[in-house]
């Protein structure tokens, strides 16, 4: 396998634990700890460890190993999973994600955050060590109290069981740890170790040194030329390691020089003592001894060490791996039954083929018609229908449930709500609806954003909601749905809401209008999405400083969606963003203006009927007593008339969110399969247009931008209810 | 003379002058080893000729110690220079030979 795709492979895996980690996590914070999270914690740890373990990703391994360790104390019932630990294991869970960009970015060498590192190590060691050896007080306790043979039996017990996990603990050793042996080479090189070592003190202190001399063969054999000391350096320095690495670059090849960083695990310290001959261990004992770098713990750990060589007790990491390897591949290939993991490319490249399936069987499909051959067109409908079926399963493939942006959002929410000190419940609701792939990944950060927004500027500290008669702790509602061919993401909060006021005080301040226009509420929410537009009265850290609604609008509206705020003061504030399902393959309803078709998605079409009679000059007719705004397609397009015959037109009433608008149109030609194709650079800008499609005999047809056009008719009639107003106050002068 | 042996009771004495790296060490190596042969238990050097000592130097001095050990002997430094004082400090290494710092109070950046 190529390491590559199997680096892809981990990463991805890895990422996905992680998120089930975190989940399982945030589950125990709201209803308290099962035993079905706890598992599900320690099987993503786990496997994470076994899948980084397969590709020798060690920085992981030893890492993920220590958290592992802690959660099955956790698992054993003989660790409370509170507070602290929970937070501690989440920023874990953030450092396994570093470690695994880094992977990504093919950086594992590189320890992206030692000092991090350390310090979560350290944290995870001292929890662990808390439980294990408070167990084995109370084991001891268990029994006769006085018995100290008792206390030492259990004592030892609690050793045995920690053994495993000190080996893999950060030591107390405050220093940077270097085990040098120079190449025999280095002196015929020209290089004197003796003055790295000299270079080294301008780096920071040596506090104690060992030169290992049993590397000096006996005085026959001994080459005067040739270099065979060793040196184990204490070294204290607020260096970074790629520094102390430079300072051997030149003798790096074919010299041993490792590096250990201050408070390097337990183990790494008992394989420096057991690659020394006994004598000069021991005398490097006694300089560790002397200058106390490690606790009594941590001292019977690595007596182990050097007294039993085996030293199977302080680095059984490896052993157990190997057996779990072979389990972790069945456990894999079990999980591969179930999911293949198909790149992105390869989807589109089918949904591609698939698009030009549905234009090519709308050709055929065409000249059966034209030929009239009955038997042609019944095989041809055939096709279509499971051309059809064919397109569905296609683009399901691409759809993701929007849970995939969801899940963020429980770890995001408490980790704001925490900084900024209030009580938020976070209720989400239709986190199963789908949505293209392609669109999830980007509506991630304009979400991020809006619910950002809504946790700072919204919600209220808990003795303002107090005083405005709310119960103290907030809620923020995540909802997504259906709605006519789009699907709506909804952030709901139940805060101070918008000061419709102080927005429209602050655009009429920034120019944005003249504070005389009548402006509908929504027209004034609006403003919000204006670049630097920013009604915060103080500049957050994590928000308020004017740049982000704007990019938020921005980004949404690429995606060929729209968002809008509704918002009531004193009870909460709603961000609506719209989405279209797809960006790919529509279901469309074609009609004729002219000698042009448009083509019309399916979804957003409620009805089609004959155009009522109406009044010239206006645009709006009464379909069934209601008032309906049209849009003439003709006129807005500029369209030559059609030769005259047909005088009847007919309207196709369209749907987008809450509104309903008709389209005038000469002719209904129904519906098509159309592929989206998108408009040319020249005419991105048009508006009323949202794409392009291929017909079956080879034209080419516009999609119209429905969202755009229902707006188009509200503006309008607006327009028309501003000009009857002041006709009605000219009347009543 | 870069090396010369002398005999004070039941001590040796090796003074050692000029270098004792890299350069000389091929050449030095013998001479120090012949030490070896001869039957005083106590060895002393004196290394207050020695202007230059590296590496090199320094594994000859650990070798002739630990030879002089096998037999039971010892090797202590006598005498200084300050490049050997360096060196020693660099290394940590001056318990290594015999009670050297009562002879001659080591200067330098010795603490």
């Amino acid at each position: 396998m190529k390491k590559d795709s199997a680096r892809d492979a981990v990463v991805q895996e890895a990422r996905e634990l992680l998120v089930a980690m975190e989940a399982a996590l945030l589950q125990i914070e709201m209803e308290g700890p099962t035993r079905e999270c706890i598992n599900a914690i320690f099987r993503a740890a786990h496997t994470i460890k076994g899948s980084a373990g397969l590709f020798a990703f060690d920085s992981i391994v030893q890492f993920t190993h220590q958290v592992e360790h802690l959660l099955d104390l956790v698992r054993q019932d003989r660790l409370p999973l509170n507070g602290h630990l929970m937070s501690l294991l989440l920023q874990c869970g953030d450092y396994i994600g570093e470690l695994v960009d880094a992977i990504e970015r093919g950086q594992e060498a590189e320890e992206p955050n030692a000092e991090r590192r350390t310090a979560l190590l350290a944290e995870l060691a001292l929890v662990a060590l808390t439980a294990s050896t408070g167990d084995a007080a109370e084991a001891a306790g268990a029994g006769q109290p006085a018995a100290a043979g008792d206390a030492v039996a259990g004592q030892r017990e609690g050793l045995g069981a920690i053994d495993e996990l000190t080996a893999q603990a950060p030591a107390d050793y405050p220093y940077w740890h270097l085990s040098l042996q120079f190449n025999e080479n280095v002196l015929r090189d020209g290089l004197d170790p003796l003055s790295f070592l000299h270079y080294l003190r301008s780096l920071g202190r040596i506090v104690a040194i060992l030169p290992v001399e049993s590397g000096i063969p006996d005085a026959a054999s001994m080459d005067a030329e040739s270099c065979y000391l060793g040196v184990e350096i204490c070294f204290a320095s607020g260096s970074s390691r790629q520094t102390l690495e430079d300072v051997f670059e030149f003798v790096r090849d074919d010299s041993r020089i490792d590096i250990l960083s201050p408070h390097s695990v337990l183990a790494d310290y008992a394989t420096v003592l057991q690659r020394l001959a006994r004598e000069d261990a021991a005398r490097l004992v006694g300089l560790w001894r002397h200058h106390g770098l490690f606790n009594e713990t941590q001292w019977r750990c690595l007596g182990a060490a050097t007294v039993d060589e085996a030293a199977v007790s302080v680095i059984p990491v490896a052993a157990p791996d190997a057996r779990q390897r072979p389990r972790l591949l069945d456990e894999r290939r079990a999980q591969e039954q179930k999911f293949i993991k198909i790149e992105v490319s390869k989807l589109d490249q089918l949904i591609d083929l698939v698009g030009e399936l549905v234009i090519a069987g709308a050709s055929a499909r065409l000249i059966a018609r034209r030929r009239k051959d009955s038997q042609f067109e019944e095989a041809t409908q055939a096709i279509d229908g499971l051309m059809e079926q064919i397109r569905d399963a296609a683009l399901t493939l691409r759809m993701v449930q929007i849970n995939e942006v969801f899940q963020r959002f429980p770890r995001i929410v408490r980790d704001i709500a925490r900084d900024l000190d209030k009580d938020i419940d976070l209720i989400m609701t239709g986190s199963d609806t789908e949505l293209d792939k392609s669109m999830v990944e980007r509506l991630a950060d304009p979400l991020m954003h809006i619910v950002r927004n809504a946790i700072d500027h919204g919600i209220e500290p808990a003795n303002e909601r107090l005083a405005a008669g709310k119960p103290p702790k907030a809620t923020l509602r995540l909802n997504a749905t259906h709605e006519s061919g789009s699907v709506l993401i909804e952030v709901m909060d139940d805060g101070r809401g918008m000061d419709r006021d102080r927005i429209l005080e602050k655009a009429v301040a920034q120019g944005l209008t003249s504070g005389e226009e009548d402006l509908s509420d929504a027209d004034i929410y609006r403003f919000v999405f204006e670049p630097g537009f920013s009604t915060a009265r103080q500049v957050t850290e994590l928000s308020g400083r004017g740049v982000g609604m704007d990019v938020v609008k921005r980004n949404i509206e690429a995606l060929h969606g729209e968002v809008s705020i509704d918002t009531e003061g004193g009870r909460g504030t709603v961000v609506r963003i719209r989405l279209p399902l797809t960006l790919a393959i529509i279901s469309g309803f074609q009609v004729v203006v002219g000698n042009a078709v448009f083509v019309i998605p399916l979804d957003m079409v409620v009805e089609c009927i004959d155009m009522p009679p109406h009044q010239s000059g206006s645009h709006i007719v009464a379909v069934r007593d209601e008032p309906l705004p049209f849009v003439p397609l003709r006129e807005l397009f500029d369209l030559p008339e059609r030769q005259q015959g047909r005088a009847r037109k007919s309207l196709v009433i369209v749907q987008y969110g809450q509104l309903r608008a008709g389209l005038l149109v000469d002719g209904l030609l129904g519906e098509c399969q159309a592929v989206i194709k998108p408009l040319g650079r020249l005419f991105g800008k048009v508006k009323g247009l949202s794409g392009s499609t291929i017909l079956g005999d080879g034209r080419v047809a516009l999609i119209l931008d429905i969202p755009h056009l229902v707006h188009h008719t509200q503006q309008q009639e607006q327009g028309n209810t501003a000009v009857y107003a002041e006709r009605g106050v000219t009347s009543a002068q | 003379m870069p090396l010369t042996y002398s005999v004070q009771e039941d001590s040796l004495l090796l003074t050692v002058s000029g270098g004792l790296t890299i350069f000389q060490a091929a050449e030095r190596k013998p001479e120090l080893l012949h030490a070896l042969t001869l039957v005083q238990p106590r060895v002393v050097l004196d290394l207050a000729g020695v202007d230059e000592i590296d590496t090199a130097g320094i594994q000859l001095l650990l070798l002739l110690r630990r030879e002089l050990a096998e037999q039971d002997r010892q090797l202590e430094i006598g005498a200084y220079s300050p490049a050997v004082v360096a060196a020693l400090d660099l290394l940590q290494l001056h318990e290594r030979f015999g009670p050297a710092e009562v002879l001659l109070p080591p200067a330098g950046e010795h603490a």
